[in-house]
């Protein structure tokens, strides 16, 4: 069913309504009644949408878990860490992306890049954890220049 | 019970979730226009900072690294508030949004569970979910739930949460309350009653009923009763269809000649009629206004307005625009200097009991066709971002636009001001 609107050009500019109402073409859908919800990637990305937030990456320290600059996260706060997972902290009164790591009293922001060195948190760091990164999102197409470079590589 | 759920500071909260560096710190937020203080960190108030400080007053502890500020980022306060007030609805269904940071919620059906329990721990789940701090006062009715609000975030600053529940604890509530902090008593009657020796809420309780609706009439009356546990003030669940949509601001500076003020009053204009789309209803009367400053001298003062009837009731951004204009250049007179414009989009009604003018059949159908087109605006510009399809009378030079330089950016409603998080 779609509503449809038909016009005849007059002498004047104005325009007269032909035919204005709900036209039912043939019958109904055999499908209708399955038609259920498309998939939602909100739904399947955020557990909790009032606690969920995005932020940008800058820096590549956490290459290892596959998170590169401009990389997209998912930030969910009700989520509460554990050991291992991606976090969103506050440092010094910054942002800063690491993995989690508690042992003993000890807490640890991991870097999951050997270029970088794991940042020890005891109680004369201002430190806070922001939220738990459960997805990120990679735009795979601003990486195609990168990809094609390696691709050649395998060619030669 | 009555429980009021209140945001701590909110605007300042708010700035401080997805600005660490304001933490801690004293700062505030700017009113329309960066005017004045209209929010307080804590640490501002301890400073003696007082609401409504002008932002120029302000200057010199700015300069020296004392005081941030920042312009108020409403976009931001509305999301910020939509997740909390969802948060507590898990928790507390029958709720009643009160304001931007205030909302009560009837607990009625909450009788056999220890509600300050389950208050601390909705309070908990909120500063951890979103980031900003509440306070929760409960107590039997909406003006001792104020009461018990205050006193939360007074004393009982760990938890965050005032149970006044006891007819003891409601009296010492009650006497360490001032009369002019009582909702419900306006300046004027506290002076009247500070003269009568009636200096706290509890001295206004054991005033007899009588006296109190002789001198305060039964709004007065009304305060008295539920300050005695008598619920008066009910619950106000669906906001009634808004009876008017307005929208109006004052300027940067004071324009004078008509141009700058109709690409203004187009833009007005625009926002109001999505507004009106969005809760699906038409307006069959338009109000039109344009005034001077209230202080400007006597005969540089200028007020108009003018109402307009809409001969078949309508949605349509490119008519309101057209008939806003057309009343603003009615009521626009050369040489004194506006200080603002504004629209109010008056005798809303759903858009379904539109009836065509009985002399403009063909409009019917124009109207119909522009229903399609701007249903296609509306979402272009919800994707896009706002005023990215607009009519050719908004402009783009918004020179009189609210000055908003210290503005902080949309950090959950625009992709490109999201959070930048430091992986170095």
């Amino acid at each position: 069913m779609k509503e449809l609107l038909l016009y005849q050009r007059g002498e004047s500019e104005t325009l007269i309504p032909l035919y204005h109402d709900k036209i039912h073409a043939g019958f109904e859908s055999p499908a209708a009644d399955y038609e259920e919800e498309r998939i939602d990637l909100n739904a399947y990305v955020t557990k909790y949408p009032h606690a969920t937030f995005y932020a940008r990456v800058v820096g590549d320290c956490m290459t290892g878990s596959g998170i590169f600059p401009d990389d997209l996260l998912v930030v969910d706060r009700s989520l509460t860490p554990s050991n291992g997972d991606v976090v969103v902290g506050i440092l010094n009164d910054e942002f800063i992306l690491r993995s989690y790591y508690k042992s003993g009293l000890r807490e640890y922001l991991m870097p999951d890049n050997i270029a970088y060195k794991p940042i020890t948190c005891d109680s004369s760091t201002q430190f806070e954890i922001w939220g738990v990164v459960p997805y990120t999102i990679m735009d795979q197409k601003r990486r195609i220049h990168d990809r094609l470079d390696r691709l050649q590589q395998f060619l030669r | 019970m009555i429980a009021l759920i209140d945001s701590n500071n909110f605007y300042v909260s708010a700035e401080r979730v997805f600005q660490p560096k304001l933490r801690d710190k004293a700062g505030c937020v700017l009113s329309n226009n960066d005017g004045c203080a209209i929010s307080r960190s804590n640490e501002a108030k301890d400073m003696g900072l007082k609401m409504g400080t002008p932002y120029f007053a302000m200057r010199e502890q700015h300069e020296q690294g004392l005081v941030w500020w920042r312009s108020s980022n409403y976009t931001l306060y509305q999301d910020m508030m939509r997740r909390i007030t969802a948060i507590v609805k898990d928790t507390f269904p029958d709720q009643e949004i009160y304001s931007i940071d205030e909302c009560y919620c009837d607990l009625a059906t909450f009788g056999h569970h220890d509600i300050e329990q389950v208050a601390v721990a909705m309070r908990a789940k909120i500063l951890q979910y979103t980031g900003v701090p509440v306070c929760i006062g409960i107590a039997a009715t909406k003006t001792l739930a104020k009461i018990a609000n205050k006193i939360a975030k007074k004393h009982y600053k760990k938890t965050g949460v005032f149970l006044m529940d006891t007819p003891n604890k409601i009296e010492r509530s009650l006497k360490i309350t001032e009369i002019d902090d009582v909702w419900g008593i306006g300046p004027r009657y506290a002076v009247k009653l500070i003269k009568a020796g009636i200096y706290t809420a509890y001295d206004f309780t054991r005033l007899p009923e009588e006296y109190v609706l002789k001198l305060m009439t039964i709004q007065g009356r009304r305060t008295w009763r539920e300050l005695k546990g008598q619920r008066c003030i009910l619950m106000e669940y669906e906001r009634p269809d808004k009876e008017g949509i307005s929208t109006g601001r004052s300027f940067a500076q004071m324009e004078t000649e008509l141009a700058p003020m109709e690409e203004a009053m187009a833009f007005y204009v625009a926002n109001a009629a999505l507004k009106l789309r969005a809760q699906n209803s038409v307006c069959a009367r338009l109000f039109v206004y344009a005034q001077t400053s209230l202080f400007a001298v006597v005969n540089q003062k200028y007020c108009a307005e003018i109402d307009i009837r809409l001969l078949v009731p309508t949605s349509s951004t490119a008519v309101l625009i057209k008939e806003a204009l057309a009343g603003l250049q009615k009521i626009y007179r050369p040489g004194f200097r506006y200080q603002k414009v504004g629209v109010e989009l008056r005798d809303l009604r759903p858009d379904t009991q539109v009836q065509a003018s009985l002399f403009e059949p063909a409009e019917h159908a124009i109207q119909h066709k522009q229903q399609s087109a701007l249903k296609i605006i509306d979402e272009l510009n919800s994707h896009y971002g706002k005023d990215t399809v607009r009519y050719g009378v908004m402009g783009f030079s918004k020179k009189w636009a609210m000055r908003q330089e210290f503005l902080s950016r949309k950090y959950t409603t625009k992709i490109e001001d999201i959070i930048i998080v430091r992986a170095y």
